[in-house]
């Protein structure tokens, strides 16, 4: 362990109103890992990584990112630390095409400064022909898309500025067998460069399939993390569920007792 | 991209428009007074004909078309218009993409007070006078304006030319008005309905795009 961590995200507290939403959550992440975060609906999955991703500011808490201490105000100041985010809710303005989603906030322009639409869209092909090869609406508004096509967008969005750090909130919801195996096989690519990825899914097989690591949540709470190899399916299923905490894993703060 | 000969043939076309108009422009006279006062502010005298001065194009009309492109390059090739649709189609969005929605949306309103400045300018030295009430009442015209030419109330959804087509048609309408000697009263409220129906028209097409 003499290597500082990617991400360590310590003691991570937020509030809405009087939820605690996320309460005392510690997770972290190596270079090349994935690390599944999951829970059941309103656990606070989301509500933690759009923190990591600047969308939220912790009520209290430390990030900290390759050991140095990371203040992230803004989605633009965690995409400086290689920040990535594929959001739950898809993020994307719909009255505008893929490319204009994809380069939105860092668009290429000329010297002029006139916008590089003809390059943006070329580099929007290139990108989505790894994700979705049969994808040809280039020019259409992103609202007439199918929703696994949005999604499509969504990752493109995510993996074309080299991250460093990818966050995943259900990425392959809305994703048809195929385009679902491909972003697996992205996944495991990416995880090679070195990339630390947070991978949010509801699906336990896939979860073990991609994830190095599980850390469940609970209320807000963490109930535990475990490597994969450590634990059943079924006992994540038990972490999930009833928060309690198997042999195999580090237990958390919310994690049943007795 | 286009053929050669189609880019020469469009560029040719244009050309045509351009000196088409200016010849239609210059071959309307200036009216006798405002002629009869050129020639004696001259040190000339007025002959028993008169003397055809051509009318030539309205400066408010040069400076139009010079707003109109300007802005259409701002909004269509500029970072700044694609914020602005990006932000109109999706402020969330916008924002969680890094892009600086409290600064756009304040050079959104900076870039308005300078046209409506402009406006002000135009308008002042047409009735060669200024009082506090100018342009009251004209945001009705515009909002109109707007909509009639396929801006969208929902936000993320327009074009400068199409707003400029709809400043044509409001501004018909009224001066069609002012020649039949309708009301003011009742001119405003012409304004009004046409108002009402455009935005009536603009939330079914939004309901038929959802
Ligand atoms: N902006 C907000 N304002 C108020 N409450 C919020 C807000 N965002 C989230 N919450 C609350 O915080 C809790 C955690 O929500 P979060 O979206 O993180 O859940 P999740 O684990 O991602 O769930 P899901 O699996 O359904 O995506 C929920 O109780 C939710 O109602
Ligand atoms: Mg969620």
């Amino acid at each position: 362990m003499s290597e500082a961590p990617l991400v360590d995200m310590c003691g991570i507290s937020i509030a809405f109103g009087g939820i605690k939403a996320v309460d005392n959550v510690d997770v972290d992440l190596r270079h090349g890992e994935a690390v599944a975060l999951l829970g059941h609906n309103g656990a606070g999955k989301s509500t933690l990584i759009k923190i990591l991703s600047g969308a939220y500011r912790p009520d209290s808490g430390e990030i900290r990112i390759r050991g140095e201490k990371a203040d992230i105000a803004t989605p633009r100041e965690a995409k400086r630390y290689g920040i990535e985010t594929i959001y739950q809710t898809l993020a994307l303005a719909d009255n505008v095409d893929a490319a204009a989603n994809i380069f939105l906030g860092r668009e290429r322009v000329s010297r002029l400064g006139m916008l590089d639409d003809a390059s943006m869209e070329a580099e929007t092909r290139k990108v989505m022909a790894r994700l979705n090869p049969h994808f040809r609406r280039f020019k259409e508004p992103v609202r007439a898309l199918s929703d696994g096509q949005r999604q499509s967008v969504a990752i493109a969005l995510a993996i074309y500025f080299d991250a460093r750090i990818l966050i995943m909130d259900e990425p392959t919801a809305a994703l048809g067998p195929a385009e679902t195996k491909q972003l697996g096989e992205l996944v495991k690519e990416l995880k090679k460069q070195g990339i630390g990825i947070f991978l949010i899914s509801h699906d336990i097989h896939d979860v073990f399939d991609l994830a190095d690591r599980v850390a469940v949540m609970k209320n807000g709470q963490l109930v535990g993390t475990a490597h994969v190899r450590d634990v059943t399916e079924d006992e994540v299923l038990g972490m999930i569920i009833l928060g309690k905490c198997p042999r195999g894993a580090k237990p958390g703060p919310g994690a049943l007792r007795g | 991209m286009r053929q050669l000969w189609a880019e020469a043939l469009v560029a040719a076309l244009l050309c045509g428009v351009v000196l088409g108009a200016v010849l239609v422009a210059n071959s309307y006279p200036l009216p006798a007074g405002v002629a009869r006062r050129i020639v004696e502010a001259a040190g000339g005298t007025w002959p028993q004909g008169g003397v055809f001065i051509a009318h030539g194009l309205a400066i408010p009309v040069l400076i139009a078309i010079a707003v109109g492109v300007s802005v259409t390059v701002l909004a269509t090739q500029m970072r700044f218009g694609r914020y602005v649709f990006a932000i109109g189609g999706n402020p969330e969005t916008a924002e969680l993409s890094g892009v600086n929605t409290r600064r756009t949306l304040m050079l959104v309103y900076a870039l308005m007070g300078a046209l409506v400045g402009n406006a002000a300018c135009i308008s002042t030295a047409r009735l060669n006078a200024a009082t506090n009430a100018a342009g009251t009442l004209d945001e009705l015209y515009v909002i109109a304006a707007a909509v009639i030419g396929g801006t969208s109330l929902a936000g993320g959804v327009g074009t400068i030319l199409g707003a400029m087509l709809g400043a044509l048609i409001m501004q018909s309408l009224q001066s069609g008005m002012v020649l039949l000697g309708v009301d003011t009263p009742l001119q405003t409220i012409v304004v009004g309905l046409v108002l009402v129906v455009a935005v009536w028209l603009d939330t079914i097409y939004n309901k038929r795009v959802k």
